[in-house]
């Protein structure tokens, strides 16, 4: 049961952990990038999905730490993610995520209304994954990985009177970018089912050299760091997780035509609690939320006032399903 | 093979789900309109686009509320002021407080003027409220054209282009914009001309950190563009303040170094239009006048120090910055002006192509 309880605490670490990556541009929410990177730690020759919904909503205006006394404007950022990945062996795991978005801004000034969307598919990751220990003696479990985030989602689009939208209203970011991941995990001795846990990530952007027709747009760079706790309980014959994460996230300043854009770039820290159901040993649904509790913007900017996600995991042993199909 | 339809599944899902449908639409006035031709726009639309903020997002200021020049401690003597005269009603509007706002709908002694201000391209325009088609105050579109605001007017949501002067989409497209000439110059040679004048509040309404400019180091960066201009046209550093005087579709661009000479008294012509163009490097103004009195006589300008006064002729009349006769026979009188406006050449070479520069 030990071994169960402990399994079941790992795959179900790394949904919850997910990565809520935005780069902010002037203002707002930018495109989410490598969000929910790091599908669970699983067996060889397992085949994973998850699926989620992510709501970013950002209508707290900040100039520097300090919140102003405004809330005309709001962007939100729905994200559709999808993301399938294999586990080769032992040490080697790799993962496609793809991404649907819809980004609207509204603003509410003056007794009017004013809205604009965009959406589209988003950007594409892929991530190769090793993993540098899995002692099962210590419990402890480091893995590494790197891949390109692909430039799949639009970038150049526009509204419904084909007025250009600028790089913060996008659904992808245009540029071919490098992203490095490391998370790290500890199962207690006491007690299996409790893990402390780390992550980080490291987003090397790349240039859109087509941003508005002629210009060179490039986010910033993205530093996130996770650091939190997880732990796990059944009652009846449900598993249930919970978690409670600290999340650290630095936006460099974006460029536009080599130039540093005003009003982009930061720092934040979130409070993210979570709460995961586990149906079966193969399936996980998961609900998490950011709570900022501390941020520094550049200049002023729209930060994040709260982002939820929910989402749903399954996997299935490719072994069997290819047994299955010779049977057949 | 299952294995493969496995994977490739989210990309099946994203294939069926992928399609696109963007909109942007408003409940209330100022959501302008597309026409035919090239699609309602005087300009390339293709060249029109959303900066970022949104439709009133930033947020244009109406019944202002002003201090004295006294009370005036969030200014500090190198930041811009933009002003206007009306009569004895004289009033500055603070960079300050326009870089978050842009537009301020402001009533000088019966003047419905809308002050206008870029904060890309640094120019400002002093537009009367008073359209054919009544009243109006103007908001921010949200919308740029060669980095340059384009302003809404709200009685016909039409918009309108900063530096061409009119209008260029909507129900009053090509009309031309009517101008209160402004003057721009130092906060700290504003209070010195002008101590008893009012000065924009920072009590908006709006929660700002005034104090702060919101566009890093976009003011004295030459290789600074948010948006791109075009023509970009290298003869002057982009973010070198200049005066441009505009007449008939053309731009003539003075700049503050050509006032080190001949008594900071520039006489020139300009489309058949005898003018000067004075001014001071220390005291950070430049201004134009028509080369000519209110009563018709030709004047000979000097330059004059007496701290309201800008200039002197031959008659013993003093004129300050706005061309207003504070002393002489013809005090109280105004000395005419072409339409000139104060901002960063990047703008002006972009609007005025081949701009002549003196």
């Amino acid at each position: 049961m030990g071994n169960i309880v402990l399994k079941m605490a790992m795959t179900s670490l790394i949904p919850v952990f997910s990565i809520n990556a935005y780069t902010q541009s002037c203002c707002s929410g930018g495109v989410p990038i490598s969000n929910n990177l790091g599908l669970p730690v699983s067996d060889s020759k397992t085949i994973q999905f998850a699926v989620s919904y992510d709501l970013n909503i950002l209508n707290t205006l900040k100039d520097g730490s300090f919140k102003l006394d405004d809330n005309a404007r709001r962007r939100l950022t729905h994200s559709i993610l999808f993301q399938s990945g294999y586990v080769i062996d032992k040490k080697w795991s790799t993962e496609l995520f793809l991404s649907w978005i819809r980004q609207e801004r509204v603003i509410k000034q003056f007794g009017n209304t004013n809205k604009t969307t965009a959406q589209g598919l988003g950007d594409a990751v892929i991530l190769v994954k090793y993993k540098l220990l899995a002692g099962n003696t210590k419990h402890i479990n480091w893995l590494i990985g790197a891949g390109p985030k692909i430039p799949t989602g639009s970038s150049d689009e526009r509204d419904k009177n084909l007025i250009a939208l600028n790089a913060d209203l996008q659904p992808g970011s245009g540029s071919w970018d490098v992203i490095t991941w490391t998370q790290i995990s500890k199962n207690s001795k006491a007690r299996p089912s409790l893990t402390y846990s780390g992550m980080a990530s490291f987003s090397l952007k790349g240039k859109n050299k087509k941003y508005l027709g002629s210009q060179v747009y490039q986010f910033g760079n993205e530093l996130i760091t996770i650091a939190g706790i997880a732990d796990q309980f059944v009652t009846g014959k449900v598993l249930w997780g919970a978690s409670l994460q600290a999340m650290y996230r630095h936006a460099f300043q974006d460029k536009n035509d080599g130039e540093k854009t005003p009003g982009t770039g930061g720092h934040w820290v979130f409070i993210k609690p979570g709460l995961t159901v586990k149906p079966s040993g193969k399936s996980a649904i998961n609900i998490s939320a950011n709570l900022p509790a501390y941020s520094w913007v550049r200049d002023t900017q729209l930060s994040p006032t709260v982002r939820l996600n929910v989402g749903f995991y399954y996997e299935v042993s490719a072994k069997k399903s290819f047994q299955t199909s010779l049977k057949n | 093979m299952k294995l493969i339809c496995y994977l490739l599944l989210p990309l099946f899902v994203f294939v069926i789900g992928g399609c696109k449908k963007n909109s942007s639409g408003n409940t209330g006035p100022g959501s302008g309109n597309v026409g035919s031709g090239n699609n309602g726009w005087l300009i390339p639309r293709d060249r029109v686009v959303d900066g970022g903020p949104g439709k009133d997002g930033i947020p244009a200021l109406s019944n202002p509320a002003f201090i004295n020049v006294s009370q005036a401690t969030y200014l500090l003597d190198n930041d811009l002021v933009i002003g206007y005269r009306k009569g004895n009603d004289i009033r500055a509007y603070s960079h300050n407080v326009l870089n978050w706002h842009e537009i301020v709908n402001d009533d000088v002694s019966g003047d419905k003027l809308a002050v206008i201000y870029c904060p890309l391209t640094g120019t400002a325009t002093g537009w009367n409220r008073m359209l054919a088609a009544g009243e109006t105050t103007f908001g921010v579109s949200g919308l740029l054209y060669n980095a340059n605001v384009i302003p809404y007017d709200r009685k016909t949501n039409s918009n309108w282009s900063q530096l061409l002067l009119k209008s260029v989409n909507g129900s009053l497209s090509e009309t031309e914009a009517t101008n209160f000439q402004l003057i721009e110059t130092s906060w700290k040679t504003w209070k010195e001309m002008f101590p008893n004048s009012k000065v924009l509040s920072t009590s908006t309404g709006f929660s700002r950190n005034y104090g702060a400019y919101p566009y890093g180091d976009y003011k004295t960066n030459d290789n600074a563009l948010v948006f791109n201009i075009e023509p970009d046209d290298n003869r002057i550093p982009r973010k070198e303040r200049v005066l441009g005087i505009i007449k008939n579709g053309k731009a003539k661009i003075y700049r503050f170094s050509s006032l080190t000479t001949n008594n900071r008294i520039i006489q020139d012509v300009f489309k058949d239009e005898s003018l000067i163009v004075t001014g001071d490097v220390q005291k950070n103004i430049m201004v134009a006048f028509k080369n000519k009195l209110p009563d018709g006589s030709i004047p000979n300008f000097t330059t004059d120090n007496t701290g309201t006064g800008l200039l002197k002729d031959q008659f013993g009349n003093i004129w300050d910055a706005f061309g207003a006769a504070v002393s002489g026979p013809l005090a109280g009188q105004k000395l005419q002006s072409p339409l000139f406006i104060m901002g960063y050449w990047m703008g002006f070479g972009a609007f005025y192509p081949n701009a002549e520069i003196f």
